[in-house]
């Protein structure tokens, strides 16, 4: 197998090679430990976080409505520094809260259910049902959504052990955030979102070296000289692509391990993890295919090597790897707002790793985000090898 | 199908490579001008001129790298039975990945060309062996020495045993201990009845090593032939070259030496008068005298059996470094 034996070159060069090192693991980890170090503290909790309240509770027979408390304690929340926490927009339907949501308007929306004060009578008086369901939803994305879920659970847990202490005098019972399935933290801070961003920072370096590895090999008559043997073209690309894509699980691996150090609040263990490889590797399908676009642009191995970080860096910042990103809409798809870099396949990653990693999600809940990844490498790939070749057979 | 004698009488009767006037162009200039040679299995195949003379591009089209504008290379007979791993390439610049080692280099080549594990691996001890690299075996490329690094550019040309080897310049820089340790190495692959074809532009290494030289120009063929029969078409016996103080009297001593017996050939080339003569050593005296007689006085003197260079002089009107 061809492919194997490209792999294991590619793998003794890059080990061997103290500056492709550098700029693969050891460039990222610096800033990983940077951010840890700035931002690991940050609870976030001096901003104002807009979010949108649907209160759908109609108590009736409840001699208490449990849901107008709730709403007032969540208007009410201050910070350290006396500055409210919420700036809530009571809004009546689901669907205008959602399209604020969409819109950006507001970082996040709570919906009351219907029979909420009922529930949580029912359950003061005995009823093993629990003391109702309150619904988070939001974009993940946003640095807004995850703190303020974040306090939203803290603040109901505080009122549920309050509500329930002045009532029935009792031990506590809770009322518990269905947060969709969000797990959260109990301990957010700035840093948890900002360490999935660096993680495809690092992917998105992949494209200098990259592109420095092939430029090298094809200016310096390695690839000549391989094309006189019986590899193929898809041989050397996908030995490439392949080599290149465990590398990027490798970076999401290590750069867990030096953010959990610094502080990460890592959700959904190795399950989490396994799925955050995998994201990493669909992600540098598309750093790859930016590398071999790049080498076959180029009309030699020095511009070629200037022209990537040229690209690399802009699009991490771009692609949301260190900043939350402002509105950018340039649509609607399916009532979603399309931000302009959602059309780039670093910015799905970062949203997707976030959600695993940060918030637990399962493979289901990221699965349409991931094939959307492939699908945008698969694309960037087809026009890298049109390029490729067309290079090739004109140098060859 | 052609006859040719070979070194040592042998007689080679199969073509492996032909050449139909080949043509190449780069912009307006013509690199390779109406080319037609054949190259027969078993000979060492010498492509003599200077830098830029249309060497490389000729190889390079032999071997389907670059597609000529126009002409044909038919191999084996036919166009269609060509294939690329038949050939082992050289190539002028030294293509090796600094951060393998010597064996992972010619393993990793090996594999590229599909050579079964076992005979891959007895090979590249036999190469390394055969190209006194076997103690650098497992050492990083990017250690080693310039000379190393051209031997062992020749060594993953041959890992997979190919029947044409293509070497373009393979002893550039190298020092003539390393150099002979080359020259072995391609007497060996000759020996094993593979086809070889060397560009150079040292004369030595062309004499010495090729069946037949074509000495190109301009990107045209200007000769081709053995390199015995390419000297004796110079004229027979050694080559004096005469510098003289006062280069204004060249003509004049040029024609007052013809009057000198035995002489085959005597011209001008760079100001030098150079002359063809047999015994040169028992002439040399009478040379002398003559120029001294003239009241005309010798800078340099040299007394050498003629070369390919001075082929290439014969055939250009200048040096083959020029």
């Amino acid at each position: 197998m061809k492919i194997i034996d490209l792999i294991s070159m590619n793998f003794k060069q890059m080990i061997r090679d103290k500056r492709s090192l550098f700029f693969l693991l050891l460039f990222p980890i610096i800033f990983m430990l940077i951010f840890g170090f700035a931002y690991g503290g940050d609870s976030f909790t001096d901003s104002t976080i807009n979010l949108a309240l649907v209160n759908l509770d109609s108590p009736h027979d409840s001699p208490n409505n449990f849901s107008k408390d709730l709403v007032s304690t969540i208007k009410d929340v201050e910070s350290d520094n006396s500055t409210k926490i919420f700036e809530v927009k009571e809004i009546n339907s689901i669907k205008d809260a959602e399209k604020l949501v969409y819109d950006d308007s507001v970082s996040l929306m709570v919906i009351i259910p219907e029979n909420f004060s009922d529930s949580v009578y029912s359950g003061l008086n005995g009823n093993d049902n629990g003391l109702g369901n309150i619904i988070v939803r939001g974009n993940p994305s946003l640095t807004e959504y995850g703190i303020g879920q974040n306090v939203l659970n803290s603040i109901i847990s505080q009122y549920s052990n309050e509500l329930i202490k002045k009532i029935t005098g009792s031990e506590p019972m809770k009322i518990t955030l269905n947060q969709e399935d969000l797990k959260g933290t109990s301990e957010f801070t700035l840093f948890d979102y900002a360490a999935p961003g660096l993680m495809v920072f690092a992917i998105l370096m992949t494209i200098t070296t990259v592109t420095s590895n092939i430029a090298k090999e094809t200016e310096n008559g390695m690839l000549k000289r391989l094309k006189l043997s019986k590899m193929k073209t898809r041989d050397y690309v996908l030995g490439n692509l392949i080599s290149w894509s465990l590398i990027g699980a490798i970076q999401i691996i290590l750069l867990l391990i030096v953010a959990v150090l610094m502080g990460f609040h890592w959700q959904g263990g190795i399950n989490s993890l396994i799925i955050a490889c995998v994201i990493g590797i669909l992600a540098t399908i598309s750093s790859v295919a930016v590398a071999l676009i790049i080498v076959s642009l180029a009309k030699n191995e020095s511009q070629a090597t200037n022209i990537a970080p040229l690209i690399a860096v802009p699009l991490s910042f771009l692609v949301g790897s260190f900043f939350p990103l402002p509105d950018a809409t340039i649509g609607t798809f399916n009532g979603h707002a399309i931000q302009v870099y959602e059309i780039l396949p670093w910015n799905q990653a970062i949203t997707a790793i976030r959600e695993v990693l940060t918030f637990g999600y399962s493979l289901n809940m990221v699965l349409n985000t991931m094939i959307l990844i492939l699908f945008m490498g698969i694309i960037l790939m087809i026009i890298s090898i049109i390029l490729f070749n067309r290079k090739l057979s004109r140098e060859f | 199908m052609n006859h040719i004698f070979l070194k040592g009488g042998v007689l080679i009767t199969s073509k492996v490579i032909e050449l139909k006037n080949l043509m190449k162009k780069y912009g307006e200039k013509k690199v390779v001008n109406n080319l037609s040679l054949e190259i027969c299995k078993g000979e060492i195949f010498g492509f003599l001129g200077p830098n830029g003379a249309g060497k490389s591009t000729s190889i390079n089209m032999m071997v389907g790298l670059i597609k000529p504008d126009d002409g044909e290379v038919i191999f084996n007979g036919s166009e269609k039975s060509f294939t690329r791993t038949d050939i082992g390439i050289c190539p002028q610049d030294i293509v090796l990945w600094n951060q393998l080692t010597c064996y992972e280099n010619l393993y990793f080549m090996g594999k590229m060309y599909e050579v079964p594990k076992k005979i891959l691996k007895e090979r590249i001890d036999k190469i390394l062996k055969q190209l006194q690299l076997e103690d650098k075996k497992d050492e990083l490329v990017s250690n080693l020495s310039g000379g190393m690094k051209r031997r062992m550019n020749i060594a993953m040309a041959t890992i997979h045993n190919p029947p044409i080897l293509v070497l373009d310049e393979p002893s550039e820089g190298l020092d003539p201990q390393t150099r002979r340790v080359l020259w072995e190495y391609i007497k060996y692959q000759k020996k094993m009845d593979n086809t070889i074809i060397l560009t150079t532009h040292l004369m030595d290494e062309a004499d010495k090593l090729s069946d037949r030289v074509a000495i190109i120009d301009h990107g045209k063929l200007l000769k081709l032939d053995t390199p015995e029969k390419l000297k004796q078409m110079i004229g027979k016996g050694d080559k004096v070259t005469i510098e003289l103080e006062d280069k204004t009297d060249t003509n004049e001593i040029i024609k007052l030496l013809e009057k000198i017996n035995g002489i085959n050939k005597l011209y001008d080339a760079d100001g030098k008068i150079n002359i063809i003569i047999l015994d040169a050593i028992k002439k040399l005296p009478d040379i002398i005298h003559l120029i001294e007689k003239n009241n005309s006085k010798i800078s340099d003197i040299s007394i050498r059996q003629n070369t390919l260079e001075d082929v290439f002089i014969e055939l250009t009107g200048r040096q083959l470094r020029d």
